[in-house]
């Protein structure tokens, strides 16, 4: 395929890898660092590569032992002893600039590095995606600020969304979790598409994303970040190691941030974002000794929002104010950890061992509608690795418990509103298997299958299969079917109905949403001008055995909650390039086309308040170390489905599609020895949905909607911040 | 607007460039890519300064600078205050014992010589 025009000398390189105890290591990596040429060891552990440069480097790597970096010997055979890593549990490592596609991984797995978050200054993990095109975020309505997001064209509830491999934004928390994770304290972020792997649940239906945060180990001494927004939103972020010994080490990580002003930038009347507050603080313990190593981490949350009509306040009652409010009150505590062993004298082997148990209490509501929601979760998953015979054939295997007690009671206070109290309690024991058939570099199958022993559902099989494929050099093909479920909480997850005269209607049986995933993509790179071009397609189609669908077309005054009773399904295409135009600026590009057909009002049609077409594009300039960056974002939304509204009074009538709209964000940022400042904006073409409030003189009226979004409420912000480094 | 300032960064630099621009070249004891990467990296963010790089055959470090906000001496002061050797000045024996190991004396003797190019 590549015609070669270089006139080297064909210099081979011949050698063995082997254990520090003398045994041949079997099927380990040798590749050219920066170069795809590589070779993995035959039977004996030796190994063959061609066309190798004096100036090349030898990266060679082994499930289990460090990967070594070596000048390549030609006159002789080389031999290279690898020693034992002294990591268990750790996934691949793969270091990058800012964004990309991890070329080794059987799933189309896209990593987020610190470089590319910093991008997106504020707040939080839900606008961590801001320069990720996978990954869509929308507003859930004009009055609690809540960002959502969306993959696949579906909604995020449909990902599995973990911390450090523990399942954490999910059941009560699926919406407003985003917020709980500070943007400062986030590493890095893996987005995986596509139905994920069985290790992690049975959750992940159309994704999993990852979030690594800053590691007790590695972090910077003291990170501080103070941020300002001409909205008045204020933040103070700190990150500190603690060393202890060799052995042991210690990572805070703390937030604080809040927002008084009373921001309405459409004068209907209404804040445009609540007023919030929020800290949120995380300690945790390391231990890496020689076989064992352990984490014990706590997380405590607190933040209060409080928005609706200007006047209302977090100490306002929701039940007696005369304005409209909103209120949310969160607290969680978590304990959570890992436990993990490797054996250096038999280092394919390891076994790990995370968990957490939280408590997570939810208290609030909007106009006469109060809610209050604890959810008590325990959450234990254990993971043996091991290869048979040799690396080619690898696996993991394991069990896991899953203790889900969730308690709600919502209250109209209306005469004909919904008022229920609902209890649940998940025991959900579960076996998992998975394996990795590596036969060479360029191929990789995977094959997993958990068992889970649902108390309420019964037993969910969940297969998955995951291949990949580098068919010629740069290009890979990857592929994946999988199934996955999920149990819905219909109160939550519908939060922006709350603040509507709709009623609820809610007569389903709980079920769990069922769906299959499928997924084909295509990675390659071009080479134009030397330079790599980076090209990457997918097309993904899940469709519901089961889901519980949220019908807001049969009356523009209710709220319609129902199992499904006839086809959902989505089929998303994105097609990605990213080009880096000269050594300072890069640009990435990606277009989107989702259609996401469910039925509703009867009649199978497209979701609502979901674009069909989407177009992104993100330049980023930066000069050598990152002492001068600047980024700009756009977005480009199509238009949207709006729920039919034909039922109203004619003036409260609503197009049946939104406008298509612009987004702009901008940045600039100065590196200096300590640290940089920043400053940007966001939304700076200052749109803003026109009207998003329906009838927003008579909130407690039979017209009064504000759920009725498909763009930003408030408009251009403008924000500035400091971040300081001490090490 | 983005582009508007950036247009004008660079214009400001440019002009700034134009007025006042050296050049020099300081002989240090960097070995590897690493302590490449360490100097370059800190040396960016020296005052005045506008570019630099560090050839590892020569060991060469060329910088780019502004002659109204630094000079020579304070340059090959800060290079000591990394911990290499800066032409005749030692390095400072604090920062060269915080040094990644592999950026030490020796730390790559036992590997295949360079092609030499002389």
């Amino acid at each position: 395929m590549i015609v070669s025009s270089l006139l080297l000398a064909q210099n081979i390189v011949k050698g063995k890898v082997q254990s520090a105890s003398k045994e041949s290591l079997i099927g380990a990596s040798i590749k050219l660092l920066d170069k795809e040429q590589g070779a993995i060891t035959n039977i004996d552990g030796h190994f063959e590569l061609e066309n190798v440069r004096q100036s090349d480097r030898l990266v060679v790597s082994y499930l289990g032992y460090e990967q070594d970096t070596l000048a390549p010997i030609f006159d002789s055979e080389m031999l290279i002893t690898l020693e034992e890593s002294g990591k268990a549990l750790d996934q691949v490592t793969v270091k990058a600039r800012s964004e990309s596609v991890v070329d080794e991984a059987p799933f189309l797995n896209i990593l987020i590095t610190e470089n590319e978050l910093q991008k997106a200054a504020c707040c939080n993990l839900s606008e961590s995606f801001e320069t990720n095109a996978s990954v869509d975020v929308s507003y859930a309505d004009a009055v609690t600020g809540t960002k959502m997001i969306q993959m696949m064209g579906l909604d995020g509830r449909y990902v599995l969304i973990s911390r450090e491999g523990i399942p954490n934004i999910r059941g009560l928390n699926s919406r407003l979790g985003l917020t709980f994770v500070p943007g400062t304290w986030i590493q890095s972020i893996d987005v995986g598409k596509g139905a994920g792997t069985v290790i992690n649940g049975y959750e992940s239906m159309t994704g999993q994303i990852n979030v690594d945060l800053f590691k007790p180990e590695s972090m910077d001494t003291w990170y501080l970040n103070g941020y300002l927004n001409s909205f008045g939103r204020m933040e103070i972020n700190a990150n500190h190691q603690i060393p202890i010994s060799d052995k042991w080490s210690s990572g805070v990580l703390f937030h604080a941030s809040q927002l008084n002003t009373e921001v309405d930038g459409n004068d209907d009347g209404f804040m445009d974002l609540p007023k919030a507050r929020q800290l949120n603080f995380l300690n945790r313990y390391k231990y890496e000794g020689d076989r064992l190593m352990a984490q014990i981490g706590v997380n405590l949350f607190m933040s209060d929002n409080a928005g609706g009509q200007k006047g209302f306040g977090v100490n306002s009652d929701l039940s007696t104010s005369t304005m409209y409010g909103y209120e949310m009150d969160t607290r969680k505590a978590e304990i959570f950890g890992k436990l993990g062993m490797i054996y250096p004298e038999n280092p394919t082997q390891s076994w790990g061992f995370q968990y957490s148990l939280s408590y997570q209490n939810f208290n609030g509501g909007a106009g006469r509608r109060l809610y209050q929601g604890i959810e008590k979760t325990a959450y234990g998953n254990f993971i043996y690795q091991n290869i048979i015979g040799s690396s080619f054939h690898q696996y993991k295997t394991g069990a896991s418990i899953l203790y889900d007690d969730i308690e709600e009671s919502f209250d109209s206070n209306t005469p004909t509103g919904l008022d229920t109290t609902m209890y649940r309690t998940e025991k959900v024991p579960g076996l998992f298997f998975e394996y990795n058939f590596i036969p060479t570099d360029k191929i990789t199958l995977v094959a997993g299958a958990r068992t889970d022993f649902h108390n309420l559902f019964g037993t969910y099989f969940t297969p998955r299969i995951h291949a990949r494929w580098e068919f010629i050099p740069k290009w890979t093909v990857r592929g994946s079917v999988g199934k996955g479920y999920r149990t819905p909480n219909a109160l939550m997850e519908n939060s922006m109905v709350w603040v509507s005269s709709r009623d609820i209607i809610f007569n389903a049986a709980l079920q769990p949403e069922v769906s299959w995933n499928t997924g084909i993509s295509l990675a390659g790179i071009f080479s134009i001008k030397d330079k790599p071009l980076s090209l990457v397609t997918d097309y993904f189609y899940t469709t519901f055995e089961n889901q519980l669908v949220y019908d807001q077309d049969i009356s523009s005054s209710l709220l319609v909650i129902n199992n499904l009773q006839n086809g959902s399904f989505a089929r998303s295409f994105q097609v990605e390039a990213s080009y880096p135009v000269t050594e300072k600026l890069a640009i990435k590009t990606a277009y989107k086309h989702y259609e996401n057909l469910m039925t509703t009002n009867g009649i199978l049609q497209q979701v609502p308040y979901q674009s069909q077409d989407r177009f992104f594009m993100n330049l980023a300039y930066a000069t050598k170390y990152d002492k001068w960056k600047a980024d700009m974002t756009v977005n480009w939304n199509g238009p949207m489905r709006i729920p039919d509204t034909s039922g109203s009074p004619v003036e409260f009538h609503q197009p049946s599609k939104s406008p298509d709209f612009f987004m702009l964000n901008a940045q600039i940022s100065r590196g200096f020895r300590w640290g940089s400042i920043y400053l940007g904006g966001e939304n700076i073409l200052n749109f803003k949905q026109s009207n998003p409030i329906i009838d927003p003189e008579n909130p407690f009226g039979q017209n009064f909607d504000a759920s009725m979004t498909w763009g930003p409420i408030a408009g251009r912000v403008i924000y500035t911040g400091v971040r300081y480094k001490i090490n | 607007m983005k582009k508007l300032i950036l247009t004008l960064f660079i214009a400001i630099f440019a002009f700034a460039a134009q007025a006042q621009v050296k050049t020099i070249g300081i002989k240090t004891s960097a070995i590897c890519e690493m302590c490449k990467a360490t100097l370059e990296k800190d040396l960016t963010f020296e005052k005045g300064v506008k570019s630099v790089n560090l050839d590892l055959d020569t060991k060469v470090l060329n910088i780019a600078y502004l002659d109204s906000k630094t000079d020579p001496d304070k340059l090959r002061k800060r290079v000591t205050m990394v911990g290499y050797n800066a032409d005749s000045l030692k390095r400072d024996p604090k920062a060269y014992s915080k040094l990644d190991e592999c950026c030490k004396d020796g730390a790559h003797d036992d590997e295949l010589p360079k092609k030499k190019d002389n």
